[in-house]
């Protein structure tokens, strides 16, 4: 798909170099490029609305700028029909697709925006992604988190529990259809899974002590997480029904948030082995760790990004909580917030975006720019945001 | 240091006969170790989790009785303090008072640090709790640990002394 991809877009880029209108630059697969679009969407009452979906979507990816049409170097047209939306994408040199995207009109003008930003950007669009999170109902003298689902632009706000309880570190499998999370449902911290499609919850995991911080194996067949069942915090995997535990762990220390590496061979988690809590690295299947260098002496919440590259983390510095993002392969590293106390990055599915929370809001950082923009859901004290691929 | 401080902790309490050689073997070496070797658990607490009998919710304990003992610890640490070593004393005498109770020992974080890790650090923090009054002769099978992080403070605030306050190991009584 890739593939086919990037080589439709190299003859595009071919045919707009010979029609001379345009420099090869505006189209190359380059990130960081800014582009110039014209979109605006008709047919129906829900038009208008619409409208201000797609433009707002590319508000906030921030690869794009929303321009009157005689400025743009894209235009994006959108006809609402009755199973969803047609739309065509075009320059000044002619058109560069047309497509049927079905569906209720929100969710088939966020996929028009996605097929936009792959055509244009070469990286998946994120519009149609989902975010679950976590939000803080009350707090004494009974302190309740339930979680909540919506579209990344903070749109179609929906409950997923409702437990008197708390709910903590919700994550999406790969599929998107699945969420892990911790529930003190029970009055243990156990872990559950919800089921979106079916529509149901079911409890995986509960063994004495703690059961957290749990995510999916890339294939959706293990869980990796935290169990102090034998007497400490460790990291373990087991299977999606919850059977079938494995230590990966040994240490005086706590482990957590563990994440496995989108080819499923590794695992990034936390531990404090050493004092402060800081990320390793270790074979999926259990081995040697590695310390992760992420020049800090306090580092939790390692997210690893969809292509693999990158390892989105928080750090502590001053006092302050902020996330960077650091290249596996050069150990480069890129500090995107300057303010605040930033926590959970969640990366999105281009492996450039990524969500997280800073005081109870939810917010979307380009981490090619560092420009963020805060996603609007009519809540409050939200956190723990976690992003679909 | 902690880890010292913890294994000071430890032999002093438990006195668990393969402590001490065991833990030289990681000394220093960071995490590692190796799934399903089926081999010892030198590092952990040797003596079995529980939960509380089935139906017996642990947010229906009264942690009222034993506020006086609440314990408290350092920043990011789960090291039981000499000061804290009287409060325990005391809960394994009112434990050996109340044969029949039975106690969860509920681990809390301060509001730094960062959610999940807080959850894994109260655990740690309620474990080393029950292991010390284990040390003390408590019943095993009498003790239930459990964490919140740092999801339930005992005093709202941004400052040292809340911090202080919300860093602790309570005992909830289950009756």
């Amino acid at each position: 798909m890739n593939q086919l991809l990037i080589k439709g877009l190299s003859l595009f880029a071919i045919s707009v170099f010979l029609s001379a209108n345009f420099a090869t630059a505006q189209i190359e697969i380059t990130q960081g490029n800014q582009y110039n679009i014209n979109a605006v969407i008709s047919g129906g009452a829900d038009a208008s609305k619409a409208t201000a979906i797609i433009q707002n979507d590319f508000k906030m990816h921030g690869a794009f700028n929303v321009t009157p049409a005689d400025s743009a170097q894209f235009i994006a047209k959108g006809t609402l029909t009755a199973n969803g939306l047609t739309g065509t994408l075009s320059t000044a040199s002619g058109q560069v697709f047309t497509k049927n995207f079905s569906g209720d009109w929100r969710s088939a003008t966020h996929q028009f925006t996605d097929a936009i930003v792959e055509a244009v950007t070469g990286l998946p669009g994120i519009a149609t992604s989902k975010v679950v999170f976590v939000v803080q109902k009350t707090t004494k003298p009974k302190e309740i988190k339930d979680l909540y689902l919506m579209d990344i632009d903070g749109g179609v706000v929906r409950s997923l529990t409702n437990d008197n309880s708390l709910n903590l570190g919700p994550k999406f499998n790969k599929q998107g259809n699945k969420i892990v999370s911790t529930s003190w449902k029970s009055g243990y911290a156990d872990t559950w899974i919800i089921d979106l499609a079916a529509n149901n919850r079911s409890r995986v995991a509960f063994y004495p002590g703690i059961n957290s911080g749990g995510s999916f194996s890339p294939d959706g067949s293990r869980i990796a997480l935290t169990l102090s069942k034998d007497g400490n915090p460790e990291l373990y995997t087991i299977g999606a029904n919850g059977g079938d535990p494995q230590r990966l762990t040994r240490t005086i220390g706590s482990e957590a948030t563990p994440v496995y590496s989108p080819d499923g061979s590794q695992i990034a988690y936390v531990s404090d082995d050493r004092g402060a809590p800081q990320i390793y690295l270790m074979p999926a299947g259990g081995g040697a760790a590695q310390r992760f260098n992420t020049f800090s002496s306090y580092t939790t919440e390692p997210d690893w990004s969809s292509d693999g590259k990158l390892l989105a983390y928080t750090v502590r510095t001053a006092g302050t909580f902020q996330i960077a993002v650091s290249d596996i392969a050069t150990g480069q590293q890129s500090v995107l917030t300057a303010s605040g106390n930033n926590e959970t990055p969640s990366w999105c599915r281009d492996s450039r975006h990524l969500v997280f929370s800073r005081g109870g809001k939810l917010y979307l950082i380009d981490s090619k720019t560092k420009k963020s923009v805060q996603i609007d859901n009519g809540l409050s004290n939200c956190s723990e945001p976690n992003a679909s691929k | 240091m902690k880890k010292y401080l913890y294994l000071i902790a430890a032999t002093l309490t438990l006195g668990l006969a393969a402590c001490s050689n065991s833990h030289k073997k990681i000394d220093g070496d960071g995490t590692g170790g190796t799934a399903g070797d089926g081999g010892t658990l030198p590092l952990d607490s040797n003596v079995a989790m529980n939960r509380l009998p089935d139906g017996v919710n642990p947010d229906s304990a009264d942690y009222s009785v034993l506020q006086a003992y609440i314990v408290h610890f350092d920043f990011d640490s789960f090291t039981i303090k000499a000061s804290e070593r009287p409060k325990l004393e005391a809960v394994a005498k009112w434990l050996s008072e109340n044969p029949n109770a039975k106690l969860v020992i509920a681990g809390h974080t301060d509001s730094r640090g960062t959610i999940q890790y807080n959850v894994a650090l109260g655990e740690r923090r309620a474990i080393a709790t029950r292991d010390y009054l284990l040390g003390l002769g408590a019943n095993s099978a009498a003790l239930t640990t459990i964490s919140y992080g740092k999801e339930r403070p005992a005093q709202q605030g941004e400052n040292e002394s809340a911090w202080a306050a919300n860093r602790r190991a309570e005992f909830g009584v289950i009756r």
